[in-house]
């Protein structure tokens, strides 16, 4: 008998397109619409339009309208509106999928929770954990090779410029609008922090190394120490926020573990960036570069921005969207769900807040 | 020829000793040198290199402050570090930013003495002592976590009594306009054999680092110079380890 096509509706579609790519692309599900609602700005509008009409499918102006004719959502605005959108298909007995980050906000997260559980419907939120270097390592911590995990570290840094250089700023110029510089930035997809709420680089991007370090030690953060600051961008100096973030953890199991992320401009890295993670265990040890296996492409007359390696034998897209069928199918639970993308974002509230006073912080349980 | 005479245990004494028959127009003596390598804290009567500077009493060491006396900061003159100093130095890094170290060692040892070059690093790229710090500290484990003014900050982790026989050191600074990689992993070289796959690093030249050092020990002397580093540094390398182990 074959296997069930679920329907998935995108409720907006504004930044990097490849979540819904990646739902689409899985033969388990189809995309059946687009829909936002009616009093979204134009440039908002245009690209779901945009979108529909690339992929052959209505875009309609009314969420609530749209959302009985489909077994799942896949929510992809503006940060700031992930969790309303999310809430209201829980609240209509939808399943989802969403974009990170969860929300920059914790009481919408909890929300959130509160609402998927209520309604028992699966929520899944992206991530990375299906990448081949991120398996291995799971698979390696679990055969028991270097014994018990002690400590864990990631570094996750796109060498990405974002804007004019910190400083670049001359007198009687007016600081750079947020929203404005992260429509510009659509044009290369860095744009995940698109929306009229300025976020740092540990709001944005966060959570895929906090969902590594998640998956792997599998124990809730209950302390951190942070620094963060503006230190290559004058966007994010301008608007507060940092583009450069360390953050040290301490688990409730006793592992210990640290972060450090930026996003640290076009010229500190040969290619898109550094992102490895260093895991010390009791028997022995393991240093993971996420970005492996890769193949490097070096020619002339290459443009300067195409990324000299490239990622090989990536299943995460499919991985992802196989485990959320699994999830549907079996009434089981997926790889990253609201919770944990909750408490993901509690650490990330707990390490902007020990940044700002320079003090260790207890997460919000 | 330069006279140096070397008052040191093995197996450091051993490292200094080859060093130094690496160095032109400077030799071993045993009497009438010109300069000192010592792990003794004292009066210095000669201009003297103060090995293992970690062991040394904050207070002793405050009060030889204005001696000639250089204290042996050895990874300042490692070969993985020296092309990351100098970028920074250069202005090629732009602001200094962000310092990551890692650092498992197979041997037993203290980890807060491991711990003390690798804080010195830090503080040497940021120029100045830290303004906030962390530290956790666990068996044979200790993790650091160092903000300096104007925004920088470092991670340093320090692990030993590792299993295995390999030691691997992990450095990046990240810069306002650029950032230097000194890293184990990139350099590994791999050996397929029986049991797999297994990776070879090559450690961090212990020789060639002792003899870096030596030449500045001795181009301050003959320049009539201060040297680079100075009792000042291991003070603050010293308050910063103690400050933290309270944090």
């Amino acid at each position: 008998m074959p296997e069930h096509v679920y329907r998935a509706l995108v409720l907006s579609v504004v930044k990097h397109d490849y979540l819904p790519n990646a739902v689409a692309s899985h033969p388990r599900f189809q995309l059946v619409a687009v829909a936002d609602d009616p009093d979204c700005p134009d440039w908002i509008h245009e690209r779901n339009q945009l979108f529909a009409d690339q992929n052959g499918i209505p875009y309609r102006r009314d969420v609530e309208a749209a959302l009985p004719d489909c077994d799942l959502v896949v929510v992809s605005p503006e940060a700031e509106r992930h969790c309303d959108l999310a809430q209201r298909a829980a609240r209509a007995g939808k399943h989802i999928v969403v974009d990170k980050p969860l929300s920059p906000r914790l009481a919408e997260c909890d929300a959130l929770v509160a609402a998927v559980a209520e309604n028992q419907v699966k929520c899944l939120v992206w991530n990375r954990n299906f990448l081949p270097s991120l398996v291995k390592a799971r698979e390696t911590l679990e055969s028991g090779a270097i014994g018990t995990l002690q400590a864990i570290h990631c570094d996750f840094y796109f060498s990405k410029d974002a804007g004019p250089p910190k400083g670049s700023r001359g007198p009687g110029d007016p600081p750079i609008d947020w929203l404005e510089r992260q429509l510009e930035a659509h044009a290369d997809g860095s744009d995940g922090g698109v929306g009229t709420e300025p976020l740092g680089e540990l709001q944005i991007e966060g959570i895929y190394p906090l969902a590594y370090i998640h998956m792997l030690i599998n124990s809730p953060v209950e302390r951190v120490f942070a620094r963060t600051t503006a230190h290559f961008h004058q966007a994010n100096v301008d608007n507060d926020v940092d583009d450069l973030a360390t953050v040290t953890l301490e688990m409730a199991n006793g592992c210990v573990g640290s972060l450090s992320i930026g996003r640290i401009g076009a010229a500190a890295h040969p290619d898109i960036g550094e992102i490895k993670l260093h895991l010390l265990g009791s028997e022995g040890s393991l240093v993971i570069s996420e970005a492996r296996p890769e193949v490097a492409v070096y020619a002339r007359d290459q443009p300067p921005t195409e990324f000299r390696h490239r990622r090989i034998a990536d299943e995460n897209n499919y991985l992802l969207m196989e485990n959320f069928a699994e999830a549907l199918d079996h009434d089981k639970d997926t790889i990253l769900n609201a919770h944990g993308a909750r408490d993901i974002a509690a650490t990330v509230q707990a390490a902007l807040e020990s940044a700002k006073s320079g003090t260790i912080i207890e997460t919000a349980r | 020829m330069f006279k140096i005479q070397v008052h040191v245990e093995s197996p450091r004494r051993a490292l200094y000793l080859d060093a130094i028959t690496r160095m032109r127009k400077v030799e071993l003596a045993e009497e009438n040198a010109d300069a000192l390598v010592t792990d003794t804290v004292g009066e210095p009567s000669l201009p003297t290199l103060l090995d293992a500077p970690e062991e040394g009493d904050p207070t002793q060491l405050s009060d030889l402050q204005g001696a000639p006396l250089m204290p042996a900061h050895e990874w300042r003159f490692a070969p993985n570090v020296i092309p990351v100093e100098e970028s920074r130095s250069q202005g090629q890094l732009g602001e200094p930013g962000l310092l990551r170290i890692h650092y498992w060692l197979t041997r037993k040892e203290c980890p807060r003495t491991v711990a003390f070059h690798q804080v010195d690093l830090a503080h040497w790229f940021f120029s100045s002592p830290p303004d906030s710090g962390y530290c956790h500290a666990g068996q044979n484990y200790l993790l650091i976590h160092l903000g300096y003014p104007d925004g920088g900050m470092a991670l340093v982790d320090i692990a030993t009594n590792r299993p295995g026989h390999s030691d691997y050191h992990s450095m990046h600074l990240i810069g306002s306009r650029g950032a230097a990689y000194a890293d184990d992993h990139e350099n590994t070289h791999l050996l397929l054999g029986k049991a797999g796959a297994t990776a070879l690093i090559q450690p961090v030249n212990a020789v060639l680092t002792i003899q870096n050092m030596l030449e500045e020990f001795v181009a301050g002397i003959r320049e009539s110079r201060p040297w680079s580093v100075n009792l000042q540094d291991t003070l603050h390398v010293l308050a910063t380890l103690k400050e933290v182990s309270h944090a």
